[in-house]
């Protein structure tokens, strides 16, 4: 019975293993400059990547062998839909904005994903929608058609609404774990954008268009919370991000956001961790490909201090890790 | 080079009237140094304590931006920092600093520096976008005090050089030129006293010789 997914959880088990180990991280937090945390990372599964001490290539091509794993072992083609859509979203944002606003050259985009990249730039001119695009997409470029104002805040708007809904249609189908696992990103996202609003000066009409569905708080609870200052009280009450309430109100104190972004990412990755994943599905397989995702967000944000020099204690106070 | 001159009475007047026009200016010339100095200072010092909050303030933001910058992709990025949703204008005027004309910039922002998705940015790009957008107009206005520096200190170079060249060459050279002419019509004036004595002398001697005939000539008896 294919769908079970039962090879390719016996896979993920044993890939699990490349996931760098706490010691690993302590060692690379240790690294006098990047240059010797470079060489602890060649050591590592990365280490096949790291050609010439171009991490960045070293790290896009993890990320296609990562990829490439999971289109190898999903047996559903949801799970890859619901990982690679996340890109063509990405895409589709760097391209209709362009075009919309007027941009005149072409701008840089990522790998395609599921959809070529020349049917994202035909669909602002084709008249019907071209069949690989998801519907979510298309009511998108409907939506963005229609728009009074086409300016590129609003055509953010609408792509920011897009890229929820198909983390949030597309991923959750696999399993209530998986589903509480995104519902609880939404929300850390959700808290954040309306922190970050508040911060802004946005009043709250402004705040609460911006803010996401797919959390288990409203859009409208969170910007009701953000414009009467309660939002630390709020995400103390809310599931599985209890303990975000004091990161979040000395966040918006300092107006610095590294230590509500590591809690959170923390918050995050112990739930991949430990979360109820049903063993024969594909849940499993999602949470290893995020937590590598994951893994290599972290790798950039260390390296990029150590090349940049910066302290270890401020380091420590963005990276979950260590 | 030593200034040439003729050794004649007119040049030596010329010369002085020359040296002492060539005073006069050198001690105008120290004046405007001395005050273009002391606004140098001035500007120097409120430059240098701009720079250094504007470094400290900087710091932070470049301090934000390198998480922001590892925490998002590139393409991300660049997508929304692309379309600015912040103006800026900058506005230009002039003041007048002893006789020179020095550059003030301003400039007015309007919009929000906010002008992307917030689904795929962090909050650290907000951050680092918000030190950026205060410290925009002291920038600018660093700029300006940077330019000002710049052109008071070439004009300091110069007046220095102008300076100098009174005071070490002109000067000296004049009052060299006015001392060898003075000598010179010294000398001529001796050489000529000299002659004129010495003329004097053989004139006298010419007369008592010329008396001398005239007294023997009347001592002797008459023939007639």
């Amino acid at each position: 019975m294919k769908s079970l997914f039962l090879f390719a959880n016996g896979r993920v088990s044993a890939l699990e293993k490349d996931l760098l180990p706490p010691r690993m991280w302590q060692m690379l937090l240790s690294a006098r400059d990047v240059e010797e945390a470079g060489r602890l990372l060649a050591d590592t599964w990365y280490g096949r990547f790291l050609q010439g001490g171009n991490f960045e290539n070293c790290f896009e091509q993890a990320a296609q062998a990562i990829e490439q794993e999971l289109m190898e072992l999903s047996e559903d083609p949801a799970l890859v839909r619901g990982i690679l859509h996340r890109r063509d979203v990405r895409n589709a944002r760097y391209i209709w904005k362009a075009a919309l606003s007027g941009h005149p050259s072409p701008v840089e985009t990522e790998r395609p994903g599921l959809i070529p990249l020349d049917v994202l730039r035909s669909a602002l001119t084709d008249s019907e929608p071209a069949p690989e695009l998801p519907a979510l997409m298309s009511r998108s470029l409907e939506e963005i058609r229609s728009l009074q104002e086409l300016s590129p805040a609003a055509i953010d708007s609408v792509m920011d609404r897009l890229a929820a809904a198909m983390e949030m249609e597309e991923l959750p189908g696999m399993y209530p774990g998986f589903a509480s696992f995104l519902a609880a990103r939404m929300d850390i996202l959700n808290f954040g954008i309306a922190a970050r609003c508040r911060l802004a000066g946005m009043d709250r009409t402004a705040s609460e268009q911006l803010l996401l569905e797919g959390g288990t708080r409203k859009p409208a609870e969170i910007a009701q919370a953000a414009s009467s200052g309660a939002l630390p009280a709020l995400i103390s009450d809310t599931v599985e991000l209890e303990s975000l309430g004091s990161v979040l109100r000395d966040a918006i104190a300092e107006k610095s956001f590294l230590e509500y972004s590591r809690e959170s990412e923390r918050i995050l990755l112990g739930m991949l961790d430990t979360g109820a994943f049903a063993v024969f599905g594909p849940a499993p397989l999602a949470a290893f490909v995020i937590k590598k995702e994951y893994e290599i967000s972290h790798l950039r944000i260390l390296l990029a201090a150590k090349a940049a020099r910066l302290e270890r204690s401020r380091l420590l106070r963005r990276l979950p890790r260590g | 080079m030593a200034i040439q001159a003729r050794a004649t009475r007119m040049e030596l007047l010329h010369l002085r009237k020359r040296a002492a026009l060539a005073r006069r200016g050198h001690k105008l010339l120290k004046d405007k140094l001395d005050e273009l100095m002391r606004q140098f200072k001035i500007l120097l010092s409120e430059y240098l304590g701009a720079r250094q909050s504007l470094e400290a303030k900087l710091e932070t933001a470049y301090r934000e931006f390198i998480f922001a910058r590892a925490s998002m992709r590139e393409e991300s990025l660049s997508d929304a920092l692309r379309y600015p949703g912040a103006v800026a204008t900058v506005t230009t005027s002039t003041r007048r600093v002893m006789n020179l004309t020095l550059p003030v910039f301003d400039i007015a922002m309007t919009g929000s520096y906010i002008n992307y998705g917030m689904f795929d940015t962090t909050p650290e790009l907000d951050r680092s976008l918000e030190v950026y957008s205060e410290v925009l107009p002291e920038v600018v206005r660093l700029a300006g005090q940077e330019k000002a520096i710049g052109i008071l200190a070439g004009e300091i170079d110069r007046t220095r050089r102008r300076v100098n060249a009174l005071e070490y060459i002109l000067i000296p050279e004049l009052v060299e030129a006015v001392a060898a002419i003075r000598l010179k019509l010294d000398e001529m004036e001796r050489g000529n006293l000299t002659r004129l004595m010495k003329v004097k002398k053989m004139t006298e001697q010419r007369r008592e010789a010329a008396d001398a005939v005239l007294k023997a000539a009347a001592g002797r008896p008459s023939t007639g």
